[in-house]
C-alpha cells in the first residue's frame, strides 16, 4: 500500500506505473466486489463485473482527469455502466478485457468463497466508517460516489454552495479513506 | 490457496504495459460507416432517455439522522408497498425499514390483492425515479434486476405513488 498518496495521486501515476495502478486497484477491489454482490445477489457476477470494471479503469486510465471529480467516483463510474450493459443484455460485458488481453478468470468455488468473504468485510467496513461520518458529508458522498449525481445538483438540493458540496465530498471521502485504513489489519 | 484478488490483480499487472488491442484493417471501413450511422442514433436515443437524475434532484437533506444504513433517498419520492404473500406484516416491515433509512411513510401500505403467491419481492418505477427505485431496491436487498418500469397493473395498485414495492416471501418477517 502507499499510504501517502491519495488515489487521485494514484491514478494521474498509474498511467505509466504498473504499482501505483495495482495500488489503486487493491483499495478499491473490496468495495467494488461489495457493491456489486450487493447489486447483483451473486458472487460470480459480483467477481466478473469486477474484473471488467478494473480493466476498463485500466484500459481508460490516461482519460481521468481529477477537475472533474474524485478517482473512486470515476471508478464507480465505470462500475455502474458494467452494470446498466448486463441489466440491458443480460450478461456481463467482456470487450474491456478482450481490448487489454485478459482472460476470464475461470472461478473455483473456493475463490467464489472468498469473493463472498471479501465482499462481506469491505460492505460492513464500508456502512460503519460512512455512519461514522457526519450527516452532510455522508450524504454527499453517497450522492456523488455511488448515485452518480452532479456537484451542482447536491448543491441545489442541500442549499449550499458548489464549492461547499465538492468541499463535503473531498472531505468525506478523505475521512472515509482514513477510517478505513484505520480499520486495515 | 489461488485468489480471485490476486489473479485479477495479476492480470491487470500484466496487461498494464500493453496497448489496446488495434482495430484490424478489414473492419476499419465498417467502423467507420457504421460510426456515422450509430452517431444518429446515440444522439436520438440521449435525446430519448434523459437521465432520471436530471429529472429528479436530490432531496432537502433531513434533520433527524437515519438510524441504520445511512442511505437518503434522493428525490422526493412516494412509496407504496404492497404485501404480495398470505404472512402477516411483510409489508409494514418493509416500509418500516424504508423509514428507518429516511424514507418518507409510504403513501400507500396494503395487501397485493392480485396476487398473494409472490416468491420475489419486485420493484416498479415510474420514468424519471430510476435510481431512486434501485436505492429502494438497495435498502431491502431487493436485486437490481427485479427493478423495472412502472406496468399497468403496477401502477392500478400503486395509486399515486412513484416507486411500487411488491414484497415477496423473501422479504424478512
Amino acid at each position: 500500500m502507499e499510504p501517502d498518496r491519495d488515489d487521485d495521486a494514484l491514478l494521474l501515476a498509474a498511467a505509466d506505473d504498473p504499482e501505483a495502478f495495482a495500488c489503486f486497484y487493491r483499495r478499491h477491489v473490496g468495495g467494488v466486489v461489495a457493491y456489486f454482490r450487493r447489486r447483483t445477489g451473486d458472487a460470480e457476477s459480483a467477481a466478473d463485473l469486477t474484473a471488467e470494471t478494473f480493466a476498463a479503469a485500466l484500459a481508460g486510465r490516461r482519460r481521468y482527469a481529477p477537475e472533474r471529480g474524485p478517482a473512486v467516483a470515476w471508478l464507480y463510474g465505470i462500475a455502474r455502466r458494467q452494470l446498466v450493459t448486463l441489466q440491458r443484455r443480460g450478461h456481463v460485458e467482456r470487450r474491456a478485457r478482450q481490448k487489454m488481453g485478459m482472460a476470464r478468470i475461470e472461478l473455483t468455488d473456493e475463490m467464489l468463497e472468498r469473493v463472498e468473504a471479501l465482499a462481506d468485510a469491505a460492505s460492513a467496513n464500508v456502512e460503519v466508517a460512512l455512519a461514522e461520518l457526519p450527516a452532510d458529508q455522508r450524504t454527499a458522498v453517497r450522492a456523488r460516489v455511488l448515485d452518480d449525481y452532479g456537484y451542482d445538483e447536491i448543491a441545489a438540493a442541500h442549499g449550499v454552495s458548489e464549492p461547499t458540496a465538492r468541499q463535503r465530498v473531498s472531505r468525506g471521502l478523505a475521512a472515509l479513506r482514513a477510517r478505513l485504513r484505520s480499520q486495515e489489519p | 490457496m489461488t485468489d480471485f484478488v490476486d489473479v485479477l490483480e495479476q492480470q491487470l499487472r500484466d496487461a498494464h504495459g500493453r496497448r489496446a488491442r488495434p482495430v484490424p484493417p478489414w473492419r476499419a471501413g465498417i467502423v467507420l460507416v457504421a460510426a456515422a450511422a450509430a452517431a444518429a442514433v446515440i444522439v436520438a436515443l440521449v435525446v430519448g432517455l434523459a437521465s432520471p437524475r436530471t429529472q429528479q434532484p436530490p432531496a432537502q437533506q433531513q434533520t433527524t439522522p437515519p438510524v441504520t444504513t445511512p442511505v437518503k433517498p434522493v428525490a422526493p419520492t412516494h412509496l407504496a408497498i404492497l404485501n404480495g404473500t398470505t404472512i402477516t406484516g411483510l409489508a409494514r416491515a418493509a416500509a418500516d425499514t424504508l423509514v428507518a433509512n429516511g424514507y418518507s411513510e409510504p403513501n400507500v401500505v396494503m395487501n397485493d390483492t392480485t396476487n398473494q403467491h409472490r416468491k420475489h419481492s419486485e420493484v416498479f418505477y415510474e420514468a424519471g425515479y430510476r435510481n431512486e427505485a434501485f436505492s429502494v431496491a438497495d435498502c431491502l436487498h431487493i436485486r437490481f434486476d427485479r427493478v423495472h418500469e412502472m406496468t399497468p397493473d403496477a401502477r392500478a395498485l400503486a395509486d399515486r405513488a412513484n416507486i411500487a414495492v411488491f414484497v415477496g416471501a423473501d422479504q424478512p418477517r
